[in-house]
């Protein structure tokens, strides 16, 4: 298509149909002077028809077009590299998102290790003070007769030495009484944990069965069964 | 008969009931130390009435036997003939240890 354009500037008229008229006859007055014109622009070279009035405003208008049609061009390359960052950006951030959520994963893992680890350790915890518990109740009711056994057996010593020493029989006739006599609470924990083997002559000696003692015995504190008779 | 208490129990239960069958435990002490040491046990028959006597008393039974000094509980007087088994006292620290 090549472009033609006709200008004039006419004074304005009240009367609008008269103003039309004397438009249009301005226009045809301007007709002769109609000759071909470069309206080139860097952006499209091309020629065109115009009087000399519309010769500049044509060129005005190409040189607009040619803008307008640069800014949209720039405005696609602006859009398209937003769109190019926007999309690295998305990438960059996806990665990320994909990095943190192998270390929340990774972190997850070392914590339930670490849980594991401190729910084994308290498990252990606990066996060891069960454990220790049950060795401190096997072991309390014997405290007293060991004691008392191994004074009598430095009491025996200092005596056959002449040492002149009140207590001593006192410590002797207590270990004699420990050793020699009978003693349900501490057998019936011997026998309890089987330390002890004698469930028979358990109950041949205190008439009772030593689970039937242990009913007894086990609503006395221990030091009660060593006061004397 | 199987009874074994934890430890934190047989504290509340010695807190509320103090000590009731410790004559009990100090009856079979005195058959046993009397079978175990080649003396003479004579009071079986005792023993085993304190032993029923034991099982059947009372709670408050068992309080008058440990407040009755001069032996009208039936229990006091059955644990006085078991005790009544006991061994000579006296030098026993002269007894056969190393």
């Amino acid at each position: 298509m090549i472009s033609t354009l006709v200008y004039c500037e006419t004074k304005p008229n009240p009367n609008r149909q008269r103003g039309l008229i004397q438009a249009k006859g301005c226009l045809a007055n301007e007709i002769p002077s109609v000759i071909q014109v470069n309206v080139s622009s860097e952006a499209c070279p091309e020629d065109a028809f115009a009087n000399e009035a519309g010769t500049f405003l044509l060129k005005s208008i190409k040189l607009m077009e040619g803008k307008i049609n640069g800014l949209e061009k720039e405005a696609a390359q602006q859009a398209e590299r937003q769109a190019n960052e926007a999309k690295a950006l998305k990438e960059q951030q996806a990665k990320e998102n994909q990095a943190l959520r192998e270390e929340v994963a990774q972190l997850k893992e070392q914590q339930a290790k670490e849980n594991q680890a401190l729910k084994e350790g308290a498990e252990l915890q606990a066996r060891l003070s069960e454990a220790l518990e049950q060795e401190i109740m096997i072991l309390q009711p014997l405290k007293r007769p060991a004691i008392g056994i191994r004074n009598r057996f430095y009491g025996t010593f200092l005596r056959s030495q002449e040492r002149n020493i009140i207590s001593l029989p006192t410590i002797i006739t207590e270990g004699n009484r420990i050793a020699h006599d009978g003693d349900v609470v501490t057998d019936t924990f011997l026998l309890k944990h089987d330390l002890l083997h004698y469930a028979g002559t358990f109950k041949t000696l205190y008439g009772v069965s030593w689970e039937f003692a242990l009913g007894l015995c086990s609503m006395l504190p221990v030091p009660f069964a060593y006061s004397s008779f | 008969m199987q009874y074994a208490p934890s430890p934190l129990c047989l504290q509340l239960f010695l807190t509320k009931y103090p000590l009731e069958f410790d004559h009990m435990v100090k009856a079979m002490n005195i058959r046993a130390s009397a079978l175990g040491g080649g003396h003479a046990w004579t009071k079986e028959k005792e023993f085993r009435k304190l032993l029923d006597w034991t099982l059947e008393a009372s709670i408050d039974d068992l309080a008058d036997f440990a407040q009755d000094a001069v032996g009208k509980n039936h229990g006091k007087l059955l644990f006085r003939e078991v005790q009544r088994n006991s061994r000579k006292k006296g030098k026993s620290w002269f007894r056969s240890s190393p």
